[in-house]
């Protein structure tokens, strides 16, 4: 069970890096929404799966998937918008047809 | 576990310091706020797990708050700086 929590718990906090390291080398911005989406929604799975591996079945975990589930719809509605608003920015100054 | 709950609180805080060095070379406003989001999340996965070190337990209470927060602070921000492009 131990090396179950490691291996979540490492491998989410890596993607998180790894999504951190995208949106800084990207030189567009749609892309770089694509790479923060992947820490909002991928890393946030792995790591709080591995937390509730660890503390078992209790009120905590019940806690944790809350947290989970609110961050999840959150963070994609507010990618979402932030990346409508660009479009609508790009559209008013000429950029994108 | 207390072992690998501070390697990922170590590489989780490097990830951190990245993107905050992102959110001050950035020059457009859009990058900022993403950046400011992308902080956010992972202020709450550090809670999370500094909650797992600690001594104390009552740190998802403050995750939970911190999610609702960072979620309004970024609409919130979009929205005054739509209406301030908007009135341009």
């Amino acid at each position: 069970m131990s090396i179950i929590i490691s291996i979540l718990l490492i491998v989410g906090v890596i993607v998180a890096l790894i999504g951190t390291i995208g949106c800084f080398r990207f030189d567009n911005f749609l892309a770089r929404t694509h790479a923060a989406s992947v820490v909002d929604t991928f890393a946030t799975l792995l790591i709080i799966l591995g937390l509730m591996f660890h503390y078992g079945f209790s009120l905590f975990s019940l806690k944790l998937l809350l947290i989970l589930v609110f961050l999840y719809i959150t963070g994609s509605t507010a990618i979402h918008a932030l990346t409508q608003a660009f479009l609508k920015h790009s559209k008013t100054n000429g950029e994108i047809k | 576990m207390s072992e690998i709950s501070i390697l990922a609180i170590l590489v989780l805080s490097l990830a951190l310091v990245i993107s905050i060095f992102r959110f001050i070379t950035a020059n457009e406003i859009y990058t900022k706020i993403l950046t400011v989001n992308l902080i956010g999340t992972k202020i709450v996965l550090l809670i999370l797990l500094v909650g797992t070190v600690s001594i104390e337990k009552d740190f998802t209470d403050i995750a939970m708050v911190y999610a609702l927060i960072n979620f309004i602070s970024t609409i919130v921000i979009l929205k005054y700086y739509e209406d301030k492009e908007a009135s341009k």
